[in-house]
């Protein structure tokens, strides 16, 4: 144990208020008072109060920032939900748990084992990222107009979300060794089939986020401009060619210049979505006194517009600021890294969480073209949730790694002049 | 590695600025166009808060009631039908068929949007049944319904303005509708013939000679001589395969402007505009707000155009206010006030205040400022032209007795077919800063503008210095 950290339990008090008054409002809505939400609001608290302390203390290196304001956005998510309706927020709230344990899991194995990079490895992932999205093109089930569903023991989940991980993974194994021909034209084989793949999947969001992640890890990783504007071309024309061979990507592009057009059809959840975000106003119209319920998804990718109408504008842009915190954390760790595969492997995971925020918010407030991706952390969603809190534990990982390596190299410097 | 460290700032400088972008765009979209959004038929909070909050009553400025609720809940208006046709198109109804009326437009206020999270969460506790405001409108419900008589049976619009603070006096559009029999007119919204088109503020007319005031404005200002310059009308003025004419072919010989003004001179102007240029007379145009995207908080104002014609007939019928311009009666009264008011153009109001649930008074009218098309000498100038075509040249009857009105003509040509009659304008104002009065008059098809819509405009002037404006 090495330096002494700032304490935090100042942020985390004022969040606690925020929570346990947000639940007590919940239980007023009906008469008699609703005890079970204000017990699940508790619960909740406890839960990630006890999380926190555990994990301080069994891992004193991770970054706490991080971590609160993952819950932080938990715990609006699962507010909002339990207002929209308390069975899905029972149902998130298991979710969570689960996301919990895997993100320990997570931070262990990037700790504990150095595998990660070694080239068999990478080729498994690789194989087996492939392979899984290949397997939901063929069996999945479609839902909200893409085929990314997969069910396993009578429980769908959503393999494009996990295929994340071992995305970034194979990215950072790739980056972190010398530039060479053949394995730079595998790696684009690899992507490309994997967008090849979303696309057809019709899951354009996280096409997107992948093929910008790609971009992000290509030029940090190579640095070089060259292959970064190669692969722009590359993606350029991609787009522009699904743009003419796709009916749903011309719908998209065609909805966000003007929603109001087709108030009746395809844009009916911008225009909503618009309209609830400045029935909102400044300060919102009150926890559980807005209308949210005529915005398709709103629990899911909608569920930025819910909580401005609800809690305001005001806290939209605290939201927003939430999210740039957790990304310079991020990038902090991924700064600190003592290795080039940690440093690519953590940035690659802080890109994701920054472009998987960007494209729902921006799609929602209509600045880009909608396409249907999860507002991490905060919306509904069993394979969204578990996956962000594992990106959660690799970045922890990481940062306990570097915390480890530090206070070695403080020893040595102390064991050196007495 | 240290390279690597540099490209992950850099990423990091451009994930700030996305996310600096979101929170901009963000913002503005909301507080530019949220009131708009908010307020759309489209919004099922609005029918949804009708079934839990007592919405408030419509005023006009003198407190006569035009809309209201009953004990049962239901809307009740005016028992006049006169009265109700006639600021059918302010009011508007509360079923959400019409989009520009104070019941969708103001429905924030009305069904008490605008209440503090505190006085809703007192109203949600207390469990009383909650209330909207009360909007006291500026409009004068007497002068409304006599302007809204004298349009006759031509369909057009009336509108009437305070020039020095944007207050809107009368607004109306002919023909207008009951409120209590919309039934009829389900599936007629988008019908450029509907009733439920307010025609002042959403029918963008073709403006014809009434246009000559930007042309006019242009000229003042590029032209230091402008007032001495010369003009020869033969009646007939060829540009290249075309000839610009002037009405029932006459001919005016020489003359400066402010007789071409007083005459409606087309040669005239046209040959202005086209020594002009169509860059210098478009930025005139959007000097007085063409092309601009009006975002009033009181009401909705489609926007007028003004298309740079490439062709230089087309730049001369533009000049005289033909070709593609298109502008709405209530955006000419703001032109004409602009005139009136030495060279500021005032916001339109249409809000005089509100009236919260204990009776106090808020969100009064604040005068505000739109912009200043043109200098106040310039300003003046014009005005002397204004009263000088209503002294003794075509806006001869739009004289009152007692007051010094300045005015101009328009008669546009609105089709090709000669048995189509022009539809018929008139911009006024008056000339006293006591009586800071300024209107504009439309009739569709009507004929000619100082035949047909001055007498109309001289009306509304009588009956508003009857009613002491």
């Amino acid at each position: 144990m090495g330096r002494k950290k700032p304490s935090a339990a100042a942020l985390l008090f004022i969040i606690m208020v925020f929570e346990l008054s947000a639940f007590v409002l919940l239980s007023l809505r009906v008469q008699p008072i609703d005890l079970g939400a204000i017990l699940f609001g508790v619960m909740m608290v406890g839960v990630f109060i006890l999380q926190y302390a555990l994990l301080n203390h069994f891992f004193p290196y991770i970054d706490r920032y991080i971590l609160i304001i993952a819950n932080m956005l938990a715990a609006v998510g699962l507010i909002v939900q339990y207002r929209l309706n308390p069975e899905i927020a029972f149902k998130q709230a298991g979710w969570l748990a689960l996301g919990m344990i895997a993100m320990v899991f997570a931070l262990l194995g990037v700790w504990k084992l150095a595998v990660w990079q070694k080239r068999r490895v990478t080729y498994i992932l690789a194989g087996g990222g492939i392979l899984l999205l290949a397997l939901t093109l063929l069996m999945g089930r479609s839902a909200g107009g893409a085929t990314s569903w997969f069910s396993v023991l009578g429980s769908s989940f959503q393999p494009s979300e996990f295929v994340k991980l071992i995305f970034v993974a194979v990215l950072a194994a790739v980056f972190a060794q010398p530039l060479q021909k053949r394995r730079l034209l595998l790696c684009f084989g690899f992507c490309g089939a994997m967008l090849g793949l979303l696309v057809l999947q019709r899951d354009l969001g996280a096409a997107l986020l992948y093929a910008g992640t790609f971009l992000i890890l290509l030029y940090v990783g190579t640095n070089k401009l060259s292959l970064v504007g190669l692969s722009l071309i590359g993606l350029g024309g991609g787009a522009y060619a699904s743009y003419h061979l796709f009916d749903h990507v011309r719908v998209r592009i065609a909805i966000w210049q003007n929603p109001w057009a087709a108030y009746e059809s395809q844009g009916y959840q911008i225009v909503q979505g618009l309209i609830a975000l400045a029935s909102g106003g400044l300060l919102g119209m009150g926890l559980g006194l807005g209308a949210p319920n005529v915005i398709p998804a709103y629990h899911t990718d909608f569920i930025f517009a819910v909580i401005c109408e609800e809690f305001g504008l005001i806290f939209g842009v605290a939201m927003i600021a939430f999210y740039v915190i957790f990304i310079v954390r991020g990038a902090l760790i991924a700064l600190n890294a003592k290795t080039r595969f940690d440093m690519l492997l953590a940035f690659g995971c802080t890109s994701m969480i920054t472009l998987q925020s960007f494209i729902i918010i921006g799609g929602v407030i209509k600045l880009i073209p909608l396409t249907g991706i999860t507002l991490p952390f905060v919306s509904y969603g069993g394979s969204s949730m578990i996956v962000c809190m594992m990106l959660v534990g690799v970045l922890q990982g990481i940062a306990a790694r570097n915390g480890q390596a530090e206070d070695e190299m403080l020893e040595q410097m102390e064991g050196n002049c007495p | 590695m240290i390279l690597q460290k540099r490209n992950i700032r850099i990423m990091l400088s451009v994930f700030m600025a996305l996310f600096a972008g979101l929170t901009v765009y963000l913002a503005y979209s909301v507080l530019t166009y949220g009131e708009r959004w908010a307020t759309n038929p489209y919004n099922p909070r609005i029918a949804s808060q009708k079934s839990q909050v007592k919405a408030g009553d419509i005023l006009d400025r003198n407190g006569v009631t035009l809309a209201t609720t009953d004990a049962k809940g239901n809307r009740v208006y005016t028992p006049d039908a006169q009265v109700r046709k006639a600021l059918s198109s302010v009011v508007g109804d509360s079923s959400g068929m019409t989009t520009s009326g104070a019941e969708t437009f103001m429905a924030n206020y009305l069904l008490g949007f605008n209440d503090s999270v505190i006085e809703r969460f007192y109203q949600e506790i207390t469990g009383a049944k909650r209330e909207g405001s009360d909007a006291v409108l500026t409009v004068d419900s007497t002068l409304s319904t006599h302007a809204y008589n004298l349009l006759g049976n031509y369909r057009g619009a009336a509108v009437v303005m305070n020039y020095q603070t944007g207050e809107i006096l009368a607004s109306v559009s002919k023909p207008g509708f009951d409120p209590y029999n919309l039934s009829q007119y389900k599936g007629d919204t988008d019908n450029e013939d509907s009733p439920l088109v307010n025609r002042a503020t959403m029918g963008r007319y073709t403006p014809g000679s009434v246009f000559k005031l930007v042309t006019a404005a242009a000229a003042l200002e590029y032209y230091p001589d402008a007032l001495t310059r010369t003009y020869t009308c033969k009646g007939e003025l060829p540009v290249g395969d075309t000839v610009i004419t002037d009405a029932n072919g006459e001919v005016h010989g020489k003359l400066d402007l402010k007789r071409a003004f007083a005459v409606s001179c087309n040669n005239t102007f046209a040959t202005i505009g086209m020594d002009l240029g169509a860059d210098k007379l478009k930025a005139e145009a959007e000097k007085f707000g063409f092309n601009n995207n009006f975002l009033f908080g009181d009401l909705l104002l489609y926007s007028s155009s003004y298309k740079s014609p490439t062709k230089k007939s087309d730049l001369g019928w533009s000049a005289v206010g033909q070709y593609k311009n298109l502008v709405t009666p209530l955006h000419m009264c703001m032109i004409t006030a602009a005139v009136a008011n030495d060279g500021v153009m005032m916001e339109p109001k249409l809000l005089k205040h509100l009236v919260n649930v204990r009776g106090y008074d808020y969100q009064e009218l604040k005068p505000a400022e739109y912009g200043r098309p043109l200098s106040a000498k310039n300003a003046k100038t014009l005005q002397d032209m204004m009263v000088l075509a209503v002294q003794s040249g075509t806006g001869s009857r739009g004289r009152v007795a007692g007051w010094t009105v300045g005015g101009k003509t328009g008669t546009a040509e609105v089709s090709e077919d000669e048995d189509v009659s022009p539809n018929a304008w008139f911009v006024g104002f008056v000339k006293d800063e006591g009586h800071p009065i300024c209107v504009a008059v439309v009739l569709e098809n009507a004929g000619s503008g100082g035949s047909k819509a001055a007498p109309v405009a001289a009306g509304i002037l009588k009956k508003a210095k009857e009613l002491g404006y």
